[in-house]
């Protein structure tokens, strides 16, 4: 699938020119930083919560307030990390190890400074490389059968397994979990009713945006009720809303690399924000010439870890638009956000709604824009929003969290269903079960166990049609190759991020 | 970690077990040699597999990581115990009362569990807030919201 430069300027000017559309964008921006700025409440959990607000609006103005959330979100998370040493969100963890010594030595605008243009840069990089790479990913995958489909979620499946949460077995229980979640209601190709009770709202199966806001909203709030801290008062002074060009010089190289690093990790199903950043860091680390200076406060760290987090969301993107394979947690509440609008991301997408595509893609590009202004002229603004008490907070995020899960149907069903995901997600993660599988699998299961069964109509049974092609062994093997991998990698890298996260804690 | 890792070994084996169950009650497919069944029969043997994993290692004394016990003498407990009986209690009377009866309840509720005392700042906060996603969901994307017992007055 050739790129359509003439297409893509015309969606330019879908986004720009459409007040509707750039409002949109501009909204959901500041959301996203005001949500990734208060510590406990994440990117995902932002996008989930807001997902309900763009039912029976148009796709691209939703869709673009979603985009927004999610690349605000990300930089957001860094404001609480240089400023009272919380990252925002779990891609900000590493950003804490190099911003808050610089805030502590009353660098704390130059820091937040530098979190933004390289969160802007590291973005924009993620961007363009989804928009000039997914069209021709996407006509690879317009080949595909169904053998592959079901090699591509098995292949999804084992990454996001093998690699999310601190035990191998409890994140293989949760995908598990996940999957058998995903078969409840009517069967794919026979109709035939699953572990519905006779439940008719359960036919379909748990709906997914309630089932979200259950696990990622609900679930969190329950835990910061019952570790309520005191909120922090903020008393850096912020002067600063460009960095120098000294800094940008110092920097760039390490944007750059921490960039690629960023696009490539969110690529891959099921690895996000704080895998790239923690592994950028690591790389800004390993090839500085004053490795020992990391940790007291280097503005490059700063700048790895948030260009990387921030390309990630461009890299997570195009699985999820050219595949249907969401890459990290956030784009599989927005493939979500797709169905709702009636669109299945995949390279189906490409060819029958080219122009909603190239949408996307102007549209994640002039979020990163609408990041960089709103970010540099409101930083002062989001300083201030982490000192929102929590006990005015709390109330409000269960409002919409109860709300958003019963307007789309407007069926109370659906609000018990967020309230009993929500207690099971509070207990998984309290006991150290990741979530984002259950998220993952509800997606990949469906898409595995549909085309499993579809390859096995069209064979007559024969199991040998699984193994017939290339590109479906590949995946298959790599898939296991990855399992392999994780658990003999797991322990090293366990370890590590327990250094970095033992870093993190003592002053 | 040992009990929490026990519990939830256990738990994912009674959950495979059922799935089993339910699995031999549904229809067999001759042609395909997969009916509904096959995906969700394969799932619950792989959680029961894992779970017994869990349950062999945690008995063998190598459960990971640090677990707190759910104490109900815990103050935190305590708080999201509530704060869960006030959000069911949300669900099943927002039909009944209606949206802005109850939404007020449940913010100003909260509020008060989470220790503010100010009359005023309770009225504001959970006024402005039934408000403003009322004018969000009922204005601005046109869903109904029940009204419940304030539907004449509407």
């Amino acid at each position: 699938m050739d790129f359509d430069f003439a297409l893509l300027y015309h969606s330019f000017g879908n986004v720009m020119l459409d007040w509707h559309v750039l409002l949109a964008i501009f909204i959901g921006v500041t959301g996203g930083i005001t949500i990734g700025a208060l510590p406990g409440l994440t990117a995902t959990m932002g996008v989930a919560l807001l997902v309900p607000f763009t039912f029976g609006r148009p796709p691209v103005e939703s869709l673009g307030m979603l985009l927004g959330i999610y690349c605000g979100g990300m930089y957001g998370g860094s404001i609480s990390a240089i400023l009272i040493r919380t990252p925002g969100t779990p891609a900000a963890a590493a950003t804490v190890l190099e911003g808050y010594p610089m805030g502590q030595r009353g660098e704390a605008g130059r820091a937040l400074a530098m979190a933004l243009f390289a969160s802007f840069s590291g973005g924009m990089f993620g961007a363009l490389v989804m928009t000039f790479l997914s069209p021709y990913v996407a006509g690879v995958a317009l080949e595909f059968s169904y053998v592959e489909y079901f090699a591509l979620a098995l292949f999804g499946l084992s990454v996001i397994i093998s690699i999310s949460g601190t035990s191998i077995i409890k994140g293989v229980m949760a995908g598990l979990f996940g999957l058998v979640l995903s078969t409840i209601g009517m069967d794919p190709i026979s109709g035939y009713p699953r572990f519905t009770f006779g439940v008719i709202d359960l036919m379909e199966g748990p709906s997914f945006i309630p089932t979200l806001i259950g696990l990622f909203a609900v679930a969190e709030l329950f835990s910061n009720i019952e570790k309520m801290g005191v909120t922090e008062k903020i008393k850096a002074r912020i002067g600063q809303y460009f960095p120098s060009l000294a800094d940008i010089k110092t920097s760039a190289p390490n944007i750059l690399k921490s960039s690629a690093i960023g696009t490539i990790v969110g690529a891959i199903p099921g690895a996000g924000g704080d895998i790239a950043a923690f592994v950028s860091y690591a790389e800004a680390k390993r090839s500085s010439r004053h490795p020992e200076k990391f940790g007291t406060g280097l503005i490059e760290g700063v700048a790895a870890t948030e260009s990387a987090n921030n390309a990630c969301s461009g890299g997570a993107m195009i699985p999820l638009l050219s595949l249907g394979v969401p890459g990290d947690a956030v784009t599989a509440v927005l493939l979500g956000a797709f169905i709702v609008q009636g669109l299945q991301p995949g390279p189906l997408l490409y060819k029958e709604h080219m122009d909603i595509v190239y949408n996307v893609f102007a549209a994640m590009i002039v979020a990163n824009v609408a990041m960089l202004v709103v970010g540099a002229f409101g930083v002062r603004f989001f300083a201030r929003v982490i000192g929102i008490q929590k006990e005015i907070l709390i109330p409000i995020i269960f409002v919409l969290s109860l709300c958003g899960s019963y307007a789309m149907r407007q069926n109370v069903f659906d609000v018990y269903l967020t309230i009993g995901f929500g207690v099971i997600g509070y207990l998984m993660q309290r006991y150290d079960y990741p979530l984002s599988p259950i998220l993952l699998a509800l997606i990949l299961g469906p898409m595995a166990e549909a085309n499993l069964r579809r390859s096995m109509v069209v064979s007559g049974g024969d199991w040998h049609i699984l193994v017939s092609r290339p590109i479906a062994v590949s995946l298959m093997v790599l898939g296991v190759a990855f399992m392999v991998a994780s658990v003999f990698n797991h322990k090293r890298i366990e370890k590590r991020l327990a250094e970095a996260r033992l870093a993190d804690t003592t002053p | 970690m040992k009990t929490a890792d026990l519990i939830g070994g256990s738990s994912g084996i009674a959950l495979g077990a059922y799935v089993l169950y339910e699995g031999s009650k549904m229809p067999a497919d001759l042609i395909m040699k997969i009916g509904p069944s096959y995906f969700p029969d394969v799932l619950a043997i792989g959680l029961i597999f894992f779970s017994l994993i869990l349950i062999i290692y945690a008995l063998l004394g190598r459960a990971k990581g640090q677990a707190e016990a759910i104490r109900f003498k815990d103050k935190g407990i305590q708080r999201a115990l509530i704060s869960l009986l006030a959000i069911v209690a949300y669900a099943v009377l927002l039909d009944q009362l209606g949206y802005p009866i109850v939404t007020v309840l449940l913010v100003a509720g909260i509020m008060i569990l989470l220790g503010k005392r100010s009359p005023l700042q309770i009225a504001g906060v959970s006024l402005a807030t039934t408000f403003v996603v009322w004018l969000l969901f009922a204005k601005l994307l046109m869903l109904s919201m029940p009204m419940g017992i304030l539907e004449d007055l509407v």
